[in-house]
């Protein structure tokens, strides 16, 4: 197979070693050119970007115009990790951040990622890869550390699906079977072709397993970019991993920080979220019982069958214990499960035994009981073939979800699907579906394009009403709601609706905080929460961490502190990493302001790009409100007390659809005081536009973003 | 009393922390647990009775996504 590759271009370097977690190299590659260059990281980029999403929105930024769109040429896939990433001695410092122009949103989209890849370009010699350019024929790029060279050659053989290739590329580039671990791979897969939803895989080889492993960066389409450039993949090939290759400025406080976190994840994870048995689908257990796991495309929040995919049924029957699964080197919290030797039972793979990456929460809650699946098998299933195919599960399901919808409720037929039933639950559909994006046909097709597109086809071709299609199509920039029911968290409907890529919750999780535990009652509260949590967790992207060992794992006494929440001796840890490595002081509300300027160039790079004002923010009513009557009346005495208590509407002897419009009108108004709250105190408009001060004040007033704003004060 | 920030209608004298845990179904291991700003041990559930007048935080401490 490789004999068959061309070398197209071919570029010879001298690695430079890091010095306090970073090199100041950045990695160009055009693979239409077929040019490599290396670019000094200017002083004021890395001071005021830092590292990881900052770098990617910042080369970003400078390698498109306003007109750019996902398959321009000039749109890039930039990728960094951050200075922290890369040590050993702390759990979850191996994230990388990759950053395009979203073929769903038209907005940059930021995407963060386990696996090797970013360590891996940094003891390669780089802080960060640019890929813009398209390719006349399929390529891979492999950066060899080892040897200082580059290449980009043709690829005619090789597979596209990512656990295919990913295994080929690794055995490809190792010199043996202990080599196997100095390489990572980034894919995509075929369905990521034909959709606008395509992932990223980046692979870590288990020596055990004696596989490549995958973790994605799931949103936002980063894969069908990739595919869009004719790459097939991205191979790294560092040198041996040692504790100490970011040349630390003070590695004893590195040290002594992380066996500090190991000794707590010892003595504790087994008793809070057990991430080391389960990973993040510990959620399954919780979610329903407060009424937040996502059911029938977010209708409901629990159903009765919800214990068929709890983790008791994953932990006894699928999922391998006892494996040392971190998705890089020292983390003993270990939460990427997977199931061994799982025989696939549909499409190409079929009677293949195959390793499952999964589930997390996200796949067995979208695969799963957003479309009203509780089979563990079939969720397995589909988690392989959306990492395989190189598929957004969060997108994917919630998407397949609002499909099976508007088959349920006759806005679309079995003429229309092909022959597909697409009733909730029904798997082989969904399963069928999946199989067709891979061939890019039939109704796959459709419903890869994602829920902003499927709105606007059910309109123009089926004669759907679109203010329906808006009350449930749970999209918003273009981007898939994630897995969680936030009907009855004001806040969360925020840090879904307020976040730059799109409603993600990895800006913000407050559910539980807000609807549970009522700490965030007023508008300031929330306001303060929404300004706090997405800056605090900004800076986990900026520096290549990631966010379970800040809080799904809390110290003793955690309790005692004044802001349990905050997990502040975990911010102090941190405090600590970041001097350890930079050898500079920063206090906590210092991190807060390296996050605010990377936020707030981001909001203006929207704006720039067309959807980052206050229009952009606005929520869809299924994630709000009960919009139908059956939703309305399965939880009739909860909406009849709200419309009692908070409304002050006297809910006796008024019809459903008279309530749900009270309710309606309330809960907008409520968005829309909170809108108010969030931008004043995130020192916006109320438009939702970065003041001029603002800009000023974090040292972010580029001419080049004054131009944006500009026109919108 | 107030219960998270909102009035407790169904308050009862002798009503003890563990009772009002029971009742409320608060059915997670991870709670923290304060009554008029003050952090009350697990172990005294069963013993630290509630006052009409107390302020109470009863909060689940679960990371999410």
């Amino acid at each position: 197979m490789r004999q068959k590759h061309k070398i197209l271009f071919e570029y010879k370097y001298e690695p430079k070693k890091l010095k306090h977690g970073y090199t100041d190299k950045m990695l160009y590659v055009n693979v239409g050119e077929n040019r490599i260059e290396e670019k000094d990281v200017p002083q004021e980029v890395k001071e005021k970007f830092i590292g990881g999403k900052g770098y990617g929105l910042r080369y970003l930024w400078d390698a498109v115009n306003p007109d750019t769109k996902w398959d321009s040429e000039e749109n890039e896939i930039v990728m960094s990790a951050g200075p922290i990433a890369g040590i050993t001695q702390y759990p979850g410092t191996g994230k990388t951040l990759v950053c395009s122009i979203s073929p769903m949103t038209d907005i940059p989209i930021d995407s963060n990622v386990g696996g090797y890849i970013g360590p891996y370009l940094k003891f390669s010699g780089w802080d960060g890869l640019e890929v813009q350019g398209k390719a006349k024929e399929d390529v891979v790029i492999v950066i060899d550390g080892t040897e200082g060279k580059i290449t980009i050659e043709t690829a005619p053989e090789e597979a596209v699906d990512g656990h295919v290739l990913g295994e080929q590329l690794t055995e490809m580039y190792a010199k043996d079977e202990h080599e196997k671990r100095q390489i990572s791979v980034i894919t995509a897969g075929t369905a990521a072709e034909n959709t606008r939803m395509g992932i990223l895989n980046f692979s870590f080889y288990d020596i055990r397993r004696k596989v490549p492993r995958l973790k994605q960066a799931g949103r936002g389409g980063l894969g069908t970019v990739l595919r869009n450039k004719k790459i097939k993949g991205i191979v790294v090939k560092s040198k041996p991993v040692k504790g100490d290759l970011n040349n630390p400025y003070d590695q004893s406080i590195i040290n002594k920080t992380g066996i500090k976190l190991h000794k707590e994840i010892a003595h504790h994870d087994h008793e809070q979220n057990n991430m080391h048995r389960i990973g993040t689908a510990a959620l399954l257990d919780v979610m329903p019982d407060f009424d937040l796991l996502p059911v029938n495309n977010f209708q409901y929040g629990t159903h009765k069958d919800a214990k068929k995919i709890n983790t008791k049924v994953f932990i006894n029957k699928y999922l391998t214990q006892g494996m040392v699964d971190g998705c890089w080197y020292g983390c003993s919290l270990a939460c990427t499960k997977a199931a061994d030797n799982f025989e696939i039972k549909t499409g190409p793979y079929k009677g293949h035994k195959v390793v499952v990456d999964g589930p997390e929460y996200e796949n067995a809650a979208g695969l799963g009981s957003n479309c009203g699946i509780f089979d563990p098998e079939a969720i397995l299933e589909l988690n392989f073939y959306c990492d395989t195919y190189g598929i957004d599960t969060i997108s994917y399901g919630t998407s397949t979800a609002f499909a099976m919808e508007c088959y349920e409720r006759g806005i679309i037929n079995k003429e229309i699907t092909g022959g597909l039933e697409l009733e909730f639950g029904n798997i082989d559909a969904s399963l069928e579906l999946i199989h067709q994006m891979s061939r890019g046909e039939g109704f796959g097709k459709v419903v890869g394009q994602g829920i902003l597109r499927m709105k606007k086809l059910f309109a123009e071709e089926y004669g759907a009403e679109p203010d329906f299609l808006f009350d449930i199509g749970t999209e918003q920039k273009g981007l898939e709601y994630a897995e969680y029911v936030c009907k009855e968290s004001l806040a969360q409907q925020g840090g879904f609706g307020f976040t730059n890529k799109g409603p993600q919750h990895d800006e913000a999780w407050l559910i539980v905080m807000d609807m549970v535990n009522n700490q965030i009652p007023t508008f300031e509260d929330k306001a303060e929460a929404l300004h706090y949590y997405p800056m605090f967790r900004t800076w986990f992207g900026l520096l290549g961490l990631c966010k379970l060992p800040w809080n799904d794992i809390v110290p003793e006494g955690n309790e005692k502190t004044e802001e349990p929440a905050k997990i502040q001796e975990h911010v102090q840890n941190y405090l600590d990493l970041f001097y350890g490595i930079t050898g500079k002081t920063i206090t906590k509300e210092d991190m807060i302001v390296q996050s605010e300027k990377i936020y707030n160039f981001q909001r203006v790079f929207n704006i720039r790009m067309g959807k980052g004002l206050r229009k952009h923010d606005k929520s869809p009513y299924r994630m709000m409100g009960p919009v139908t009557k059956e939703e309305y009346e399965s939880r009739q005495e909860r909406y009849d007390t709200q419309l009692k208590e908070k409304v002050g509407y006297n809910p006796e002897g008024k019809t459903t659809e008279e309530k749900i419009k009270a309710l309606r009108e309330f809960k907008y108004d409520q968005y829309e005081q909170l809108a108010d709250a969030v931008y004043k105190r995130r020192g916006w408009t109320m438009n939702g536009v970065p003041t001029k001060e603002k800009l000023q004040d974090l040292g972010m007033d580029f001419p080049e973003v004054l131009e944006v704003i500009e026109k919108h004060l | 009393m107030l219960l998270n920030n909102e009035e407790f209608k169904d308050f009862e004298k002798g009503m003890t922390v563990e009772d009002l845990i029971k009742y409320k179904e608060f059915n997670r291991k991870l709670l923290i647990v304060k009554v008029n700003g003050k952090l009350i041990d697990q172990s005294q559930y069963k013993t630290k009775t509630i006052e009409q007048n107390d302020n109470v935080q009863i909060h689940y401490q679960l990371a999410g996504g």
